[in-house]
């Protein structure tokens, strides 16, 4: 077949075999999935057994790139990846899939899919520390003896000089010591700054993978270049014209865009994007003068600072650049050194449990002994670097429903964003898609942020989001029906559940192109755009296909992840409202502004039996049963996926 | 560094790779960075013998002030 924006092959490698095999792209699993993390899964669900232990050499992790990526399509460097996740994700310590996308990459996704190929399937375990060395000219599996116990800035660096390119580095997937010493929580860093993500580390570290290194010079081919171009200028032309947009990052924030614009010594974009965000930040002064951390928003050193009662900031940027270094996720670890840290103050655990650490709030000392004891796999140290679910297994305390001391975890996973915080957050569907979408806890959750001609966005904070004029433009600019905009949309407000399913559905299309779905700082989002999107895939592919039936590939992809979880025993009772979340009905969070309780995208305060309406809404939508929270036979048929008993 | 047409300044560089994928797609008909004749390491970028006498192309798609024509530097 002759391909245009596929590469057209999949590369298969069996590290038990020390084999390395390809095999042409099924044009069946395009069509009906787009690209990864969708075409993953299905391979996953022929490949994988229930109950297949992640950490052990029969998991296998499918990771590529889609059509769109590696062209000049802003941010097309978002990676997919799908596996089964060694942390648990439910308190009985079950295990599930997650379809995972990198926030981006520069140069990995783009050389993956120059080097000849859409998708690496990694199959079992090598038998001593190796690198997979992928490019146009052949594929290898090499020794990284010499690699192993590097931290990931030195590992990126090490392996961008050994396989430079003609004109750029090479791109690099690695992990640090953490997941070499296969710690549940480690992550994996692409391209040195973009998360591939959290919870891999320790399945690249049990296959003794250290990195997957990428290059080539095949090229992306286009089927219809006249076209693809008119229709990328149509949208470059409307984000540059943008009256919000901004190619670095503006945080609406005085204090916050005040240390961005002094501590900035560098910042990454993605392939083609049009919006860098992602700083390396260095401290000007201070005890701490000259330490410096990559790929990081400002606001997570400032709010952690605060917690954490770490006055320097150049002193959170020491403690976040060991995290990075070492491979640890930075939230989840800073979240997790401050709850065990208040229950060392609470006297709930001792000096016995720490291996002698005396924890205290704003010791440094303390909290670098704390990221050792977690690396090392040491007493208390050992049992966080299991994730939460085992935490509060051994201190007999729930961390998620602390309400002061915990967070908000979802499926074993602190959700990155936190609806009492965000106070608009179950609105247009990211809080709720936090609960009930595998990925939603490790990123946005079908990030959904209107940003129409209504939205002002004047603080730092999401309050003045709460335009139903902009949520009604970005839900059309979906695709969807008049029925269904109907169905959704009322004069003066919308169905949460029934809109989280399509914002679902698209987020995945989006990331099966291989396209983030955030471009350009979430402050104008033109890229969002389904109908749009369509007309670059025809262009780039030559395929002819409808907007409505791309939306119906993301729903696909969604259906198939949530598929291989049912084999895994997940259901509707593991799609949980976050414990502090229920509390927040009763109990407020003093923030600017006054008290606030759990509200809704217009500020309209929750109860616990409102949360159960929306996901009753949101599985009806999908065409799940309500009581198990699953695909019905029927709408699987529907959607062409017959394999499931 | 500075070409007779061409500004550069390596510092405002993000590796976006847009410069390399205008280039490449112009002059060999694909999104192909390995084939530009741009060269992006950074503090290094430079132009390669190739490059294109008058071509303006890589600064037109920098949007990050990296390459700039004289005019607008």
């Amino acid at each position: 077949m002759d391909w245009h924006g596929y590469a057209g092959r999949t590369l298969y490698v069996d590290l038990d075999a020390n084999r390395v095999r390809e095999e042409p792209l099924d044009p069946g699993l395009a069509a009906d999935f787009i690209g990864p993390p969708g075409t993953g899964f299905r391979l996953l669900y022929d490949l994988l057994k229930p109950g297949v232990d992640p950490l052990s050499p029969d998991n296998v992790m499918v990771v590529g790139l889609g059509p769109l990526g590696g062209t000049l399509m802003p941010g097309s460097g978002r990676c997919g990846l799908a596996m089964k996740y060694p942390v648990p994700a439910s308190r009985d310590l079950r295990k599930h899939y997650v379809a995972y996308s990198t926030g981006g990459s520069r140069r990995f996704g783009s050389m993956l899919k120059n080097a000849g190929y859409d998708q690496i399937v990694i199959t079992g375990a090598a038998d001593r520390p190796s690198y997979l060395l992928v490019t146009d000219e052949g594929v290898r599996i090499r020794e990284a003896g010499d690699l192993w116990g590097l931290d990931i800035h030195q590992t990126s660096e090490a392996l961008w000089n050994r396989h430079s390119g003609r004109t750029g580095k090479c791109g690099v997937w690695t992990i640090g010591p953490a997941g070499e010493n296969r710690i549940p929580i480690a992550q994996a860093t692409v391209d040195d700054v973009n998360s591939l993500g959290r919870n891999v580390g320790a399945v690249l570290g049990s296959k003794n993978l250290k990195a997957v290194v990428t290059l080539g010079a095949r090229g992306v081919r286009v089927r219809d270049g006249r076209r693809f171009m008119d229709v990328y200028q149509r949208k470059r032309r409307e984000i540059l014209n943008h009256p919000r947009y901004r190619p670095l990052p503006d945080y609406h924030h005085p204090l916050i865009q005040q240390v961005w614009e002094s501590d900035m010594v560098e910042i990454k974009a993605c392939v083609g994007c049009l919006g860098a965000c992602r700083s390396t930040l260095q401290a000007r002064s201070g005890a701490f003068r000259g330490a410096s951390y990559k790929g990081g928003d400002v606001s997570i050193p400032l709010d952690f600072g605060r917690r954490l009662k770490v006055d320097e900031t150049g002193a959170m940027y020491a403690l976040m650049d060991r995290l990075n270094r070492t491979g640890l996720c930075i939230l989840t670890t800073l979240r997790m050194i401050y709850y065990v840290t208040r229950l060392f103050e609470r006297g709930e655990i001792t000096r016995e449990d720490t291996g002698g650490l005396v924890l205290r709030m704003g010791d440094m000392e303390a909290y670098l002994a704390l990221i050792d004891r977690i690396v090392e796999r040491r007493e208390i140290g050992e049992v966080m670097g299991r994730g939460w679910h085992a935490l509060a297994r051994v201190v007999g305390r729930d961390p998620g429903a602390e309400f002061r001391d915990g967070c908000s975890i979802i499926k074993g996973v602190d959700s990155l964003t936190d609806s009492r915080f965000w106070p608009s957050n179950l609105g247009p569907s990211m809080g709720l898609s936090n609960i009930v979408h595998s990925k939603g806890k490790h990123a946005h959750g079908a990030t959904y942020w209107p940003a129409g001609p209504d939205r002002t966005r004047e603080t730092y904070w999401p309050e003045p989001w709460q335009s139903l004029g902009d949520v009604k433009r970005d839900a059309a600019k979906m695709g969807l029906t008049p029925e269904e905009m109907e169905r959704i949309f009322g004069p003066e407000d919308f169905n949460t559940g029934r809109l989280t399913r399509f914002t679902q559905d698209a987020e995945y299309l989006y990331n099966a192109l291989g396209i983030c779905d955030c471009v350009v700082h979430w402050e104008c989002d033109p890229t969002r755009d389904v109908p749009w999107l369509t007309e670059m895939y025809q262009a780039l592919t030559g395929f002819d296909i409808s907007p409505r039936e791309m939306l119906r590939a993301g729903e696909r992809c969604y259906n198939m992840e949530k598929l291989l979880n049912a084999r895994e025993g997940f259901g509707r009772s593991d799609d949980e409202v976050p414990e502090v979340w229920l509390q927040n009905t009763e109990i407020p969070i003093k923030g600017r502004g006054g008290e606030r309780y759990l509200s809704d995208w217009f500020g309209r305060r929750l109860t616990g039996g409102d949360l159960e309406n929306m996901l009753d809404e949101y599985y009806r939508e999908r065409g799940w049963d309500v009581e198990t929270g699953l695909p019905t036979r029927e709408r699987l048929a529907g959607l062409g996926l017959n394999m499931a008993d | 560094m500075t070409t007779p047409r061409l500004v550069v300044d390596a510092g405002k560089c993000t590796e976006c790779m847009s410069c390399q994928l205008i280039c490449s797609y112009t002059y060999s008909g694909a999104f192909n960075p390995e084939a530009a004749r741009v060269v992006i390491r950074p503090p290094e970028i430079r132009f390669t013998d190739d490059c294109v006498p008058g071509c303006v192309l890589c600064a037109r798609y920098c949007v990050y002030g990296a390459i700039v024509r004289p005019e607008a530097a």
